[in-house]
């Protein structure tokens, strides 16, 4: 079999399953939440409280000392071109075994009442993504994902990145070991970036690992290191994973 | 003009069904083809030999969503095209960054196997499709049936393009676990 017959036997696909794939729904979704923000803030209240029983300690298992070397390469430098010109890709170092493995532990960000949750998604028991808005400044947002590990290494044994931050060609990111309490992680910084033609908001993500799934926070550039620190350290596990899930149909594909 | 008159007319043999369907998802199929073969000419030509398609096609088919019914017809076309195109040599562009990435789920092969229904293969497919998440099916379809680039992709899943990037190595490898219990040679 050839990659231009496997190719042309996706182009046998019924015409109900393309169609679902075109539907602009999650686009006006994404819109959608923007107008509502506001009112979502109060049933975030309430769902943070309906949650508060569910959840069952801080994740102290989540401060371990890592043994990774994060690194930083540039589109520039030619391994990137593949996907795009303007990217640079994150290794993460870490070995967290080669078993597929769905995740055990859930775990999800206890935020302060200024923020709102817009997006949960738990996909296929292997990543779940979580998205919070702040109320008072819609510039200012929160991004909190897991990845069950095998996932994050396999993505590197095919030795591509395990992420990759979109960037203008020339505008330089900052790579770093940071230590937060006894939790060490890769933290990134893409400063805002304007040279009159491209203009990019800036973002900071950390990187990190419980030694069985990887993490990552993103959030604005102007957030401060206290701010990311108090987050780091209000990760909750949770028992109950469908309560925090909305905005994407996958939320309910839990096999 | 609905959907269902112009299949009407396509059945009552009406050839003003051609004007409404170029009227209607003239652009549409444009773009779909032109993803593909990146030139305004070829990409005009798949498209009006779409037209013909579909009008010999419908009856005796009668499509589900004639807008899909289309976009596949066109999809195909501009791919038998761009491979009459590039027969001798490797293309560039999203379709053969496309193509890389469906190499995964192959193996090593570049061997044609004749012997290969591509109906068949594609019904495999789609019972694989089903069993996956509706999130990783849906960026699946967008990125190899459609040939979508990654950033239009997490732009309209409003997700991030490592994600995307993520979910499509994932689908890749569990596509190639599939087709090797299936019994597919790779």
């Amino acid at each position: 079999m050839t990659r231009q017959q496997l190719f042309a036997a996706i182009g046998e696909l019924d015409e109900r399953s393309i169609a679902h794939s075109k539907r602009e729904k999650f686009r006006s979704k994404r819109i959608l939440w923007r107008v509502v923000a506001a009112a979502v803030v109060v049933v975030s209240l309430i769902g943070t409280a309906v949650a508060a029983p569910y959840i069952i300690g801080l994740v102290t298992g989540g401060k371990t000392e890592l043994a990774w070397s994060g690194r930083t390469e540039r589109a520039e430098d030619g391994t990137l071109t593949h996907h795009s010109s303007d990217q640079h890709g994150i290794w993460l170092d870490v070995e967290l075994g080669e078993e597929e493995r769905p995740i055990e532990n859930y775990y999800f960000l206890d935020v302060t009442e200024k923020w709102t949750q817009v997006l949960g998604v738990h996909d296929s028991e292997y990543h779940t993504v979580f998205t919070w808005s702040n109320v008072e400044n819609e510039n200012e947002w929160l991004h909190f994902e897991q990845t069950a590990g095998w996932v994050a290494t396999a993505a590197m044994r095919e030795e591509e990145p395990f992420d990759l931050i979109s960037t203008p060609r020339g505008q330089e990111i900052t790579a770093e070991t940071v230590t937060i309490g006894d939790m060490t992680a890769l933290r990134i910084d893409k400063p805002p970036f304007d040279d009159g033609i491209c203009s990019t908001q800036g973002e900071r993500r950390l990187y990190w690992t419980d030694g069985t799934d990887v993490f990552m926070l993103g959030c604005s550039y102007e957030t401060s290191d206290e701010e990311m620190t108090y987050w780091v350290n209000h990760l909750c596990a949770i028992e109950d994973i469908t309560s925090y899930l909305f905005g994407d149909e996958s939320q309910t594909s839990k096999k | 003009m609905e959907d269902q008159q112009i299949i009407r007319m396509y059945i009552d043999r009406d050839e003003e069904a051609i004007v409404q369907t170029s009227r209607k998802y003239g652009t549409y199929c444009f773009r779909i083809a032109h993803g593909i073969l990146k030139s305004a000419e070829d990409s005009e030509e798949a498209v009006n030999d779409t037209w013909l398609r579909a009008w010999d096609s419908i009856p005796p088919s009668v499509p589900v969503v004639l807008k899909m019914f289309l976009a596949k017809i066109t999809r195909n076309l501009a791919f038998s095209r761009y491979r009459m195109r590039n027969t001798q040599k490797r293309g560039s562009g999203e379709l053969e960054l496309a193509l890389d990435e469906l190499s995964e789920c192959i193996g090593s092969g570049e061997r044609i196997d004749d012997a290969l229904n591509l109906k068949e293969l594609g019904t495999d497919i789609r019972v694989f499709l089903d069993t996956i998440s509706v999130r990783d099916k849906d960026i699946f379809i967008r990125r190899y049936f459609f040939v979508d680039e990654i950033g239009s992709i997490a732009h309209d899943f409003a997700m991030r393009e490592s994600t995307v990037l993520m979910s499509l190595s994932r689908t890749r490898k569990r596509l190639k676990n599939y087709l090797i219990k299936e019994g597919y040679e790779l």
